[in-house]
């Protein structure tokens, strides 16, 4: 299980997160919907330990993680996978030797299966960063995420900047993660429509705080305005 | 406070790199490919702009000196003598070291700048994987094995113009300038040259990285730091070069 | 492919650097990996200045260094007695057969910063050949000091000569001075023109009495003195004042004649 207890996050007089908790299962897919800039980055970033919170705590199953300490946050990121908005490759290797980096030659077992989820041919595996397109290096990046695989999965934006046909590529993918791997997965996403069909839980942040949580089912027919714009597929203009 | 940081950081940077590259050969795990890559990028690649500057700047130095002697002591039969000193002690250690800080320093601040900007610096925590072994461990050792080759390159492309212009231009013959050309330089001469290298081979790598590493969002901030690594290190090289001279050479 | 090519060109500058230091370092005489090496032991009594590390040659051309300089502990055997000093010298092994038991071992200057080096002459061929490790007798140098000091000897004598003297010398000095003082200022008194006259009146006088010479020369001349001789001798017995009187006479008459 992971635990969210009150996260606070300020950057200069900004708050960006105020007493942020949530709680996810294994198995699960919980996804963080809001603007742009309401701190959903920041916080998969304060999961993982690559941003210490002010406070609150990030408890992983069952243990308290302290993003002081690199020792533990190694392990913490073993079990917590973290997707990056930007596919954040090493440019100065290959796809494939981005894949294997740091890995242990065991888990490469299950590359083609990951492989064919994200329907990223083999041949691509031999280029560059800098030679494929942004979507093949986003596939790439997901499954340097997934040959680890963690138990919770932080997607940032898995479908923003892919085209429809990658996006249900990466929806399904998503779901096969929960099934087969029973991996707990957050999404950070702007994409309402996936939201609903994949989602468990969906969170909406504004201004740094949750001001909805719920099931997809209840999203829709929340009364909170913003959530109510989501859903209407548009964003409200600044109150 | 902020120009203390600026030598702080670096030097805390050597420091873990440095214990990184001892644990790393206990554990025996080295990132071999990654260091002969550096070593191919600074030094091999550095090769042909480092032996065309110092041919030129030795070229240089010895029709100064030529100019010199004959003007005091109306003849210049030492003059590769002097010069190859002066090489050996100065020109060529800190003509490589300023060359590979403004080939090698800017692109380890801009690289490692972009890889910050990029979330690569993230993404290599998050695999476990310690920007120290990973990223400066292979430039420092690549900046070593560079500066310290291409100095050694430097001082023999130096002594082979000065022969070359003494038989081209002087009228001396080659062997007669040769004889003339060891009269000065000691071992201790080439010893301090080494020393030399060697510090401004771990100066380059770990100012450049530390700029790098600290580089500002958005291509502006890589911008800065390549030019802040440049700058930087090259004040230093000379420096830490005036150091070097006052400890090694003067009484 | 490109790992491979990257790897061999990162092996070749790793070795030729290493490479390079190594011709450095034999160049500047650490190493001396090619070839047997002979030593031998030149033992001097002065040495000159010649250092470790200085260029030993044989007929001018470089062949070697010096490799240690020591004092001799006890005394020296017996070939080289004397010699308080032992430099040990390295060769190449091509000059072997050229150092003879009649080659000499000098230490020389060089250059014009007075380079010290170790010159060798080949021996004659009849002399046998020096064993590697041997111990010859050096040519000393010529003591440059040693020359001074004698010089030092030479000037401290002619010093203490000096001091002895002084007040006369100082004497002879003054004198000297004054005596240059006074012909220089009558030469200077003198007019330019009354000079010339003087000398003139003196080759006119000369030139009369050169005639005058001649003509006291001739037989009539010689006559008239024998004649005045005579009269001389008779006058002898005349009294003092009447000689006087006489003389004056004769004088009057003679200048008159």
């Amino acid at each position: 299980m992971l635990e969210l207890k009150a996260i606070s996050k300020t950057f200069g007089n900004r708050a960006v997160l105020r007493s942020v908790s949530l709680t996810l299962n294994r198995g699960q897919i919980c996804f963080v919907l809001g603007r742009s800039g309401v701190g959903k980055s920041v916080l998969l970033k304060t999961i993982v330990g690559l941003i210490p919170q002010d406070s609150g705590e990030v408890w992983i199953q069952s243990e308290k993680t302290d993003p002081q300490n690199e020792e533990q946050m190694v392990s913490v990121r073993q079990k917590c996978g973290l997707v990056f908005q930007m596919p954040a490759l090493l440019d100065s290797l290959t796809l494939q030797e981005n894949l294997e980096f740091g890995l242990k030659p065991e888990k490469l077992a299950r590359l083609g299966k990951y492989l064919d989820w994200v329907q990223l041919s083999r041949e691509r595996l031999s280029r560059y960063p800098a030679e494929v397109s942004f979507g093949t290096q986003k596939k790439a990046s997901v499954v340097r995420t997934l040959l680890r695989e963690p138990q919770f999965i932080l997607f940032d934006e898995p479908t923003t900047g892919l085209d429809p046909v990658s996006r249900q590529v990466t929806n399904q993918m998503i779901r096969n993660v929960v099934k087969e791997s029973h991996s707990g997965c957050i999404v950070v996403s702007h994409d309402v429509q996936s939201a609903i069909e994949l989602a468990s839980t969906i969170i909406l942040l504004d201004q740094g705080q949750v001001i909805f949580q719920g099931t997809p089912e209840s999203f829709c027919s929340s009364e909170q305005p913003l959530a109510r714009a989501f859903c209407n597929g548009m964003v409200l203009l600044d109150h | 406070m902020r120009e203390w940081n600026q030598l702080e950081y670096p030097a805390l940077l050597f420091c873990s790199s440095f214990v990184g590259f001892v644990s790393s050969l206990t554990r025996r795990e080295i990132r071999g490919r990654e260091i002969i890559k550096q070593i191919y990028e600074c030094a091999v690649m550095s090769i042909p702009v480092i032996s065309f500057s110092l041919g030129i700047v030795s070229l240089m130095s010895v029709l100064e000196f030529s100019w010199h002697m004959r003007v005091v002591l109306r003849q210049d039969a030492l003059v590769p003598a002097f010069s190859l000193v002066l090489t050996i002690r100065e020109v060529a250690p800190v003509v490589t070291a300023m060359l590979l800080a403004s080939r090698v320093g800017a692109s380890i601040a801009a690289e490692i700048g972009v890889m910050k900007i990029t979330e690569q610096l993230d993404q290599l925590k998050l695999l476990a994987v310690s920007e120290v072994d990973y990223l400066l461990v292979p430039r420092w050792l690549g900046c070593l094995v560079a500066n310290v080759a291409l100095t050694l390159i430097s001082i023999g492309i130096a002594g082979v113009v000065t022969i070359f212009i003494g038989a081209r231009w002087m009228g001396y013959q080659p062997g007669e300038f040769y004889n003339s050309l060891l009269l000065f330089t000691t071992g201790y001469d080439l010893a301090g040259a080494l020393v030399k290298s060697l510090c401004f081979g771990t100066l380059i790598p770990f100012v450049s990285a530390g700029y790098g590493l600290r580089c500002a969002l958005g291509s502006q901030g890589v911008g800065e730091a390549a030019t802040q690594a440049v700058a930087r290190s090259s004040l230093l090289i000379i420096i830490i070069d005036l150091f070097i001279n006052s400890l090694w050479w003067m009484p | 492919m490109e790992q491979q090519r990257k790897e061999f060109w990162v092996g070749t500058l790793v070795l030729f650097s290493v490479g390079l230091l190594l011709v450095f370092a034999w160049l500047l005489g650490f190493v001396q990996p090619l070839g047997k090496r002979i030593h031998l032991s030149v033992f001097y009594q002065f040495a000159g200045g010649v250092e470790v590390g200085a260029p030993v040659r044989v007929s001018g051309v470089k062949v070697g260094k010096v490799e240690k300089i020591e004092f001799l502990s006890s005394p020296a055997s017996e070939n080289v007695a004397g010699t308080s000093v032992k430099v040990l010298i390295g060769l190449d092994s091509q000059v072997r057969n050229l150092i003879r038991q009649n080659s000499k071992f000098y230490i020389n200057i060089a250059g014009i910063i007075g380079e010290r080096y170790l010159e060798v002459t080949p021996g004659s061929e009849d002399s046998p050949v020096l064993e590697n490790g041997s111990e010859v007798r050096g040519m000393d140098p010529p003591r440059v000091d040693q020359l001074l000091s004698q010089g030092y000897g030479v000037f401290g004598r002619v010093q203490e000569f000096l001091e002895r003297n002084e007040n006369t010398m100082q004497e002879l000095l003054t004198s000297v001075h004054s005596l240059m003082t006074d012909t220089n200022s009558i030469l200077k008194k003198l007019d330019r023109k009354k000079v010339s006259q003087l000398i003139e009146n003196l080759n006119t006088v000369s030139a009369n009495v050169a005639v005058l010479s001649q003509q006291l020369r001739s037989p009539k001349s010689s006559k008239f003195i024998d004649q005045l001789a005579d009269l001389v001798d008779r006058a002898h017995e005349i009294d003092k004042p009447a000689l006087q009187k006489f003389l004056q006479e004769e004088g009057v008459r003679a200048r008159i004649f």
